[in-house]
Protein backbone atom coordinates (compact mmCIF):
# COMPACT_ATOMS: atom_id res chain seq x y z
CA UNK A 1 0.00 0.00 0.00
CA UNK A 2 2.55 2.32 1.31
CA UNK A 3 4.78 1.80 -1.79
CA UNK A 4 2.08 2.32 -4.28
CA UNK A 5 1.19 5.40 -2.41
CA UNK A 6 4.57 6.91 -3.04
CA UNK A 7 4.50 6.12 -6.42
CA UNK A 8 0.96 7.38 -7.08
CA UNK A 9 2.79 11.06 -5.95
CA UNK A 10 5.06 10.41 -7.92
CA UNK A 11 3.22 10.28 -10.78
CA UNK A 12 1.09 13.16 -9.95
CA UNK A 13 4.02 15.53 -9.53
CA UNK A 14 5.30 14.14 -12.75
CA UNK A 15 1.88 15.19 -13.93
CA UNK A 16 1.93 18.66 -12.72
CA UNK A 17 5.44 18.94 -14.39
CA UNK A 18 4.14 17.65 -17.66
CA UNK A 19 1.42 19.86 -17.86
CA UNK A 20 3.32 22.89 -16.97
CA UNK A 21 6.18 22.26 -19.32
CA UNK A 22 3.30 21.32 -21.79
CA UNK A 23 1.74 24.84 -21.28
CA UNK A 24 5.01 26.86 -21.29
CA UNK A 25 6.86 25.32 -24.12
CA UNK A 26 5.08 23.34 -26.86
CA UNK A 27 2.80 26.02 -28.51
CA UNK A 28 5.58 28.27 -28.71
CA UNK A 29 7.53 25.78 -30.45
CA UNK A 30 5.55 24.81 -32.55
CA UNK A 31 4.32 28.04 -33.93
CA UNK A 32 8.18 29.15 -34.21
CA UNK A 33 8.50 26.40 -36.25
CA UNK A 34 5.39 28.28 -38.59
CA UNK A 35 7.40 31.74 -38.40
CA UNK A 36 10.76 30.41 -39.55
CA UNK A 37 9.46 27.91 -42.12
CA UNK A 38 7.88 31.62 -43.16
CA UNK A 39 11.61 33.44 -42.90
CA UNK A 40 12.99 30.41 -44.62
CA UNK A 41 10.75 30.90 -47.71
CA UNK A 42 10.74 34.53 -47.83
CA UNK A 43 13.80 35.65 -45.71
CA UNK A 44 13.87 37.39 -42.56
CA UNK A 45 14.03 41.04 -42.11
CA UNK A 46 12.24 41.74 -45.26
CA UNK A 47 8.75 42.68 -46.09
CA UNK A 48 7.20 40.39 -48.21
CA UNK A 49 3.04 39.74 -49.42
CA UNK A 50 0.99 36.02 -48.20
CA UNK A 51 -0.36 33.99 -51.12
CA UNK A 52 -4.06 33.16 -50.58
CA UNK A 53 -2.99 29.65 -49.06
CA UNK A 54 -1.04 31.35 -46.69
CA UNK A 55 -2.70 33.74 -45.52
CA UNK A 56 -6.06 31.08 -44.84
CA UNK A 57 -3.53 29.62 -42.71
CA UNK A 58 -2.10 31.99 -40.23
CA UNK A 59 -5.29 34.40 -40.51
CA UNK A 60 -8.01 31.89 -41.38
CA UNK A 61 -10.67 34.45 -40.15
CA UNK A 62 -9.79 36.99 -43.14
CA UNK A 63 -11.70 36.81 -46.48
CA UNK A 64 -8.55 35.74 -49.16
CA UNK A 65 -9.35 38.50 -51.50
CA UNK A 66 -8.02 40.68 -48.52
CA UNK A 67 -4.12 41.67 -48.91
CA UNK A 68 -1.40 40.72 -46.27
CA UNK A 69 2.14 41.62 -45.79
CA UNK A 70 4.44 40.37 -43.22
CA UNK A 71 7.95 40.98 -42.18
CA UNK A 72 9.54 38.35 -40.34
CA UNK A 73 11.90 40.20 -38.07
CA UNK A 74 14.65 39.48 -35.96
CA UNK A 75 16.40 42.37 -33.64
CA UNK A 76 18.51 39.94 -31.91
CA UNK A 77 21.40 41.62 -33.70
CA UNK A 78 20.30 44.92 -33.55
CA UNK A 79 17.26 47.56 -34.39
CA UNK A 80 14.67 46.49 -37.55
CA UNK A 81 13.23 49.59 -39.18
CA UNK A 82 9.18 48.81 -40.41
CA UNK A 83 8.46 51.69 -43.08
CA UNK A 84 4.61 50.81 -44.17
CA UNK A 85 3.52 52.65 -47.68
CA UNK A 86 0.14 51.74 -48.04
CA UNK A 87 -2.73 52.37 -50.11
CA UNK A 88 -6.28 54.68 -49.25
CA UNK A 89 -8.77 52.76 -47.55
CA UNK A 90 -9.08 50.67 -44.11
CA UNK A 91 -5.66 48.78 -43.30
CA UNK A 92 -4.63 47.46 -39.58
CA UNK A 93 -0.95 46.84 -39.13
CA UNK A 94 -0.07 44.44 -35.82
CA UNK A 95 3.35 43.65 -34.65
CA UNK A 96 3.04 40.24 -32.82
CA UNK A 97 6.12 38.61 -30.99
CA UNK A 98 6.97 34.77 -32.25
CA UNK A 99 4.53 33.89 -29.13
CA UNK A 100 1.69 35.55 -30.71
CA UNK A 101 1.50 38.35 -28.54
CA UNK A 102 0.55 41.49 -29.87
CA UNK A 103 2.59 44.08 -28.84
CA UNK A 104 1.73 46.66 -31.00
CA UNK A 105 -1.73 47.26 -33.47
CA UNK A 106 -2.64 50.33 -35.61
CA UNK A 107 -5.44 51.05 -38.08
CA UNK A 108 -5.83 53.96 -41.02
CA UNK A 109 -7.48 56.14 -39.02
CA UNK A 110 -5.65 55.79 -35.81
CA UNK A 111 -2.69 56.22 -38.05
CA UNK A 112 -3.65 59.71 -39.24
CA UNK A 113 -1.35 58.50 -42.40
CA UNK A 114 -0.89 55.51 -44.95
CA UNK A 115 3.06 55.88 -44.35
CA UNK A 116 4.56 55.79 -40.83
CA UNK A 117 7.79 54.04 -39.61
CA UNK A 118 8.39 52.06 -36.77
CA UNK A 119 11.70 50.98 -34.92
CA UNK A 120 11.66 47.84 -33.89
CA UNK A 121 13.86 46.84 -31.06
CA UNK A 122 14.49 44.34 -28.32
CA UNK A 123 13.18 45.18 -24.97
CA UNK A 124 15.86 45.50 -22.45
CA UNK A 125 15.76 42.72 -19.86
CA UNK A 126 15.73 43.14 -15.83
CA UNK A 127 19.43 43.66 -15.67
CA UNK A 128 19.78 45.70 -18.30
CA UNK A 129 17.14 48.50 -17.42
CA UNK A 130 18.97 48.45 -13.86
CA UNK A 131 21.95 49.39 -15.27
CA UNK A 132 21.12 51.96 -17.63
CA UNK A 133 19.09 53.81 -14.68
CA UNK A 134 22.10 53.93 -13.12
CA UNK A 135 24.06 54.92 -15.93
CA UNK A 136 21.12 57.50 -16.64
CA UNK A 137 21.47 56.23 -20.37
CA UNK A 138 18.01 55.36 -21.15
CA UNK A 139 16.48 58.93 -21.34
CA UNK A 140 18.86 59.27 -24.08
CA UNK A 141 17.72 56.45 -26.01
CA UNK A 142 13.84 56.74 -26.88
CA UNK A 143 13.48 57.53 -29.91
CA UNK A 144 11.10 60.28 -31.10
CA UNK A 145 9.67 58.18 -34.01
CA UNK A 146 7.26 55.53 -32.84
CA UNK A 147 9.26 52.80 -31.34
CA UNK A 148 8.08 49.21 -30.39
CA UNK A 149 10.37 47.24 -28.20
CA UNK A 150 10.17 43.43 -28.44
CA UNK A 151 10.64 41.57 -25.24
CA UNK A 152 11.05 38.18 -27.68
CA UNK A 153 13.79 38.48 -30.63
CA UNK A 154 11.70 37.21 -33.21
CA UNK A 155 8.34 38.25 -34.24
CA UNK A 156 6.24 39.23 -37.13
CA UNK A 157 4.58 42.94 -38.46
CA UNK A 158 1.42 41.93 -40.25
CA UNK A 159 0.22 44.68 -42.81
CA UNK A 160 -4.06 43.66 -43.24
CA UNK A 161 -5.30 45.47 -46.29
CA UNK A 162 -9.21 43.81 -47.07
CA UNK A 163 -10.03 44.44 -51.05
CA UNK A 164 -13.94 44.16 -52.50
CA UNK A 165 -12.71 41.90 -54.91
CA UNK A 166 -10.47 39.74 -56.23
CA UNK A 167 -9.63 41.67 -59.23
CA UNK A 168 -8.40 44.15 -56.93
CA UNK A 169 -6.14 42.11 -54.88
CA UNK A 170 -3.13 42.01 -57.32
CA UNK A 171 -3.23 46.24 -57.64
CA UNK A 172 -3.32 46.87 -53.96
CA UNK A 173 -0.68 43.96 -53.21
CA UNK A 174 1.34 45.92 -55.44
CA UNK A 175 0.83 49.24 -53.55
CA UNK A 176 1.47 47.23 -50.59
CA UNK A 177 4.43 45.67 -51.51
CA UNK A 178 5.94 49.03 -51.45
CA UNK A 179 6.26 48.71 -47.93
CA UNK A 180 10.10 48.47 -46.83
CA UNK A 181 11.78 45.90 -43.66
CA UNK A 182 15.22 46.83 -43.27
CA UNK A 183 17.52 46.10 -40.52
CA UNK A 184 19.05 48.87 -39.18
CA UNK A 185 17.98 52.18 -36.86
CA UNK A 186 15.14 54.34 -38.67
CA UNK A 187 17.70 57.09 -38.92
CA UNK A 188 20.65 55.02 -40.72
CA UNK A 189 21.58 54.62 -44.17
CA UNK B 1 12.95 -5.56 -12.26
CA UNK B 2 9.24 -5.49 -11.07
CA UNK B 3 9.71 -1.71 -9.34
CA UNK B 4 10.95 -0.56 -12.18
CA UNK B 5 8.01 -1.48 -14.69
CA UNK B 6 5.88 0.39 -11.89
CA UNK B 7 7.76 2.91 -11.43
CA UNK B 8 7.98 3.89 -15.49
CA UNK B 9 3.85 3.10 -15.80
CA UNK B 10 3.00 5.49 -12.83
CA UNK B 11 5.50 7.90 -14.64
CA UNK B 12 4.23 7.49 -18.00
CA UNK B 13 0.73 8.08 -16.90
CA UNK B 14 1.41 11.21 -15.19
CA UNK B 15 3.75 12.43 -18.08
CA UNK B 16 0.64 11.56 -20.26
CA UNK B 17 -2.03 12.76 -17.96
CA UNK B 18 -0.38 16.23 -17.28
CA UNK B 19 -0.09 16.17 -20.83
CA UNK B 20 -3.42 15.98 -21.89
CA UNK B 21 -4.67 18.03 -19.01
CA UNK B 22 -2.74 21.18 -20.63
CA UNK B 23 -4.12 20.46 -24.35
CA UNK B 24 -7.69 20.20 -23.08
CA UNK B 25 -7.08 23.33 -20.73
CA UNK B 26 -5.19 25.44 -23.68
CA UNK B 27 -8.60 24.14 -26.00
CA UNK B 28 -10.90 25.14 -23.86
CA UNK B 29 -10.01 28.33 -21.98
CA UNK B 30 -11.57 31.56 -22.34
CA UNK B 31 -14.20 30.33 -24.70
CA UNK B 32 -17.22 31.95 -24.28
CA UNK B 33 -20.84 31.79 -25.45
CA UNK B 34 -21.53 35.16 -26.92
CA UNK B 35 -25.19 35.33 -26.80
CA UNK B 36 -27.28 32.54 -24.68
CA UNK B 37 -29.67 31.57 -27.52
CA UNK B 38 -27.18 31.52 -30.22
CA UNK B 39 -24.00 28.94 -31.18
CA UNK B 40 -21.54 31.85 -31.47
CA UNK B 41 -18.61 31.27 -29.21
CA UNK B 42 -15.41 33.57 -28.94
CA UNK B 43 -12.52 34.17 -27.06
CA UNK B 44 -12.16 37.53 -27.75
CA UNK B 45 -12.82 38.78 -24.21
CA UNK B 46 -10.56 36.15 -22.60
CA UNK B 47 -7.42 38.06 -24.46
CA UNK B 48 -6.52 40.44 -22.12
CA UNK B 49 -8.05 38.14 -18.82
CA UNK B 50 -6.10 36.00 -16.88
CA UNK B 51 -6.99 33.17 -19.02
CA UNK B 52 -4.50 35.06 -21.97
CA UNK B 53 -2.15 32.81 -21.66
CA UNK B 54 -3.70 29.83 -22.26
CA UNK B 55 -6.05 31.39 -25.28
CA UNK B 56 -2.46 32.64 -27.00
CA UNK B 57 -1.48 29.46 -26.95
CA UNK B 58 -4.34 27.83 -28.40
CA UNK B 59 -3.99 29.91 -31.68
CA UNK B 60 -0.24 28.77 -31.26
CA UNK B 61 -0.83 24.94 -31.62
CA UNK B 62 -2.86 26.28 -34.46
CA UNK B 63 -0.26 27.53 -36.20
CA UNK B 64 -1.81 30.54 -36.54
CA UNK B 65 -1.82 34.56 -35.22
CA UNK B 66 -4.93 35.64 -33.30
CA UNK B 67 -6.81 38.57 -34.28
CA UNK B 68 -5.04 41.95 -33.60
CA UNK B 69 -6.84 42.80 -30.07
CA UNK B 70 -8.59 45.82 -29.72
CA UNK B 71 -9.12 45.66 -33.82
CA UNK B 72 -10.69 42.94 -34.65
CA UNK B 73 -12.61 40.25 -32.78
CA UNK B 74 -13.73 37.03 -34.25
CA UNK B 75 -16.32 33.81 -33.30
CA UNK B 76 -16.71 30.38 -34.14
CA UNK B 77 -19.71 28.41 -34.65
CA UNK B 78 -20.02 24.51 -34.73
CA UNK B 79 -23.55 23.75 -34.50
CA UNK B 80 -27.07 25.69 -35.94
CA UNK B 81 -28.89 28.14 -33.75
CA UNK B 82 -31.10 24.85 -33.15
CA UNK B 83 -28.03 22.75 -31.70
CA UNK B 84 -27.19 20.49 -34.58
CA UNK B 85 -23.89 20.17 -35.44
CA UNK B 86 -23.12 21.93 -38.92
CA UNK B 87 -22.46 19.33 -41.46
CA UNK B 88 -21.57 19.26 -45.22
CA UNK B 89 -24.66 17.39 -45.93
CA UNK B 90 -26.62 20.19 -45.10
CA UNK B 91 -27.48 23.42 -46.39
CA UNK B 92 -27.90 26.38 -43.92
CA UNK B 93 -29.45 29.63 -44.34
CA UNK B 94 -28.01 32.47 -42.19
CA UNK B 95 -29.21 35.47 -41.54
CA UNK B 96 -28.57 38.99 -40.16
CA UNK B 97 -30.65 39.86 -37.15
CA UNK B 98 -29.36 43.74 -36.53
CA UNK B 99 -27.06 46.18 -37.18
CA UNK B 100 -24.06 45.16 -39.23
CA UNK B 101 -20.36 46.21 -38.11
CA UNK B 102 -18.20 48.70 -40.60
CA UNK B 103 -16.57 45.80 -41.74
CA UNK B 104 -17.55 42.02 -40.78
CA UNK B 105 -16.36 38.89 -42.58
CA UNK B 106 -18.22 35.11 -42.62
CA UNK B 107 -15.71 32.36 -43.77
CA UNK B 108 -16.76 28.21 -43.78
CA UNK B 109 -13.55 26.35 -42.85
CA UNK B 110 -13.68 22.41 -43.51
CA UNK B 111 -13.08 21.05 -39.69
CA UNK B 112 -13.00 22.06 -36.11
CA UNK B 113 -9.10 23.19 -36.96
CA UNK B 114 -8.93 26.74 -37.55
CA UNK B 115 -6.13 26.22 -39.60
CA UNK B 116 -8.26 24.21 -42.46
CA UNK B 117 -8.31 25.45 -45.59
CA UNK B 118 -10.37 28.25 -46.05
CA UNK B 119 -13.36 27.44 -48.42
CA UNK B 120 -14.90 30.50 -48.59
CA UNK B 121 -15.86 33.85 -47.20
CA UNK B 122 -18.19 36.25 -47.53
CA UNK B 123 -18.14 40.14 -46.54
CA UNK B 124 -18.86 43.67 -45.91
CA UNK B 125 -17.68 44.31 -48.53
CA UNK B 126 -19.05 41.54 -51.52
CA UNK B 127 -22.33 41.09 -49.54
CA UNK B 128 -25.29 41.56 -51.18
CA UNK B 129 -27.97 43.09 -49.32
CA UNK B 130 -31.97 43.10 -49.29
CA UNK B 131 -33.72 46.42 -49.26
CA UNK B 132 -34.14 46.83 -45.88
CA UNK B 133 -30.04 46.91 -45.16
CA UNK B 134 -29.96 42.76 -43.91
CA UNK B 135 -27.84 40.53 -45.38
CA UNK B 136 -29.04 36.11 -46.26
CA UNK B 137 -25.91 34.62 -46.90
CA UNK B 138 -26.98 30.38 -48.20
CA UNK B 139 -24.15 27.93 -47.05
CA UNK B 140 -24.57 24.93 -49.35
CA UNK B 141 -22.08 22.14 -51.93
CA UNK B 142 -23.63 23.99 -54.74
CA UNK B 143 -24.08 27.54 -56.37
CA UNK B 144 -27.10 28.83 -54.59
CA UNK B 145 -28.65 32.53 -55.83
CA UNK B 146 -27.85 35.77 -53.62
CA UNK B 147 -24.57 35.42 -51.26
CA UNK B 148 -23.61 31.65 -51.07
CA UNK B 149 -21.13 30.18 -48.96
CA UNK B 150 -19.55 27.11 -50.36
CA UNK B 151 -19.90 24.41 -48.17
CA UNK B 152 -17.03 21.54 -48.33
CA UNK B 153 -19.06 18.05 -48.71
CA UNK B 154 -19.83 15.56 -46.25
CA UNK B 155 -17.19 16.96 -43.43
CA UNK B 156 -17.93 18.50 -39.62
CA UNK B 157 -17.56 22.13 -40.33
CA UNK B 158 -17.40 25.50 -38.47
CA UNK B 159 -18.22 28.99 -39.24
CA UNK B 160 -15.87 31.63 -38.42
CA UNK B 161 -16.96 35.50 -38.09
CA UNK B 162 -14.63 38.63 -38.11
CA UNK B 163 -15.69 42.27 -37.27
CA UNK B 164 -13.96 45.38 -36.07
CA UNK B 165 -14.06 45.60 -32.75
CA UNK B 166 -16.45 47.63 -31.09
CA UNK B 167 -15.34 49.78 -27.77
CA UNK B 168 -15.13 47.41 -24.69
CA UNK B 169 -18.06 44.74 -26.32
CA UNK B 170 -17.03 41.49 -27.01
CA UNK B 171 -17.74 40.43 -30.61
CA UNK B 172 -21.88 39.43 -30.64
CA UNK B 173 -22.02 38.02 -34.62
CA UNK B 174 -25.61 39.31 -35.62
CA UNK B 175 -26.29 35.76 -37.35
CA UNK B 176 -28.89 33.09 -36.98
CA UNK B 177 -28.11 29.96 -38.56
CA UNK B 178 -31.08 27.91 -39.45
CA UNK B 179 -30.68 24.57 -41.22
CA UNK B 180 -32.02 23.80 -44.92
CA UNK B 181 -32.46 21.08 -46.39
CA UNK B 182 -30.06 17.71 -45.69
CA UNK B 183 -29.29 15.34 -48.39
Amino acid sequence: MKKHLFWLIVAVVAGILAHAVFALFVPGWWFSREVRQLARAHGQNSFFILSPEEQAKLLPGLPRFGVTGICVFDVSKGDVTFAADLPDGFWITTIYTDKAEAIYSVNNRQSGANSFTVSLSRAPGLIEQILKSTEKEAIDEIDSGWTVTSPQPRGLAVVWYPTPEIGLRSLAAEHVARTRCTAGHAGEG
Amino acid sequence: MRRFIWATLYVTVGVAAGCISAFALIQQAGVKSVATDEPWQSRAAAMAGPDAFYVRSHYLLEGRLPPAPSQLGEATADTDSDGNPLSGGCSYLITSMGPLPRWWSLGIIGSGEARAALQSTADSDTAVREADGSVTITAATTPQPGNWLKVPAQRRLTLIYSALASSQRSVEPPFTIKRGICS
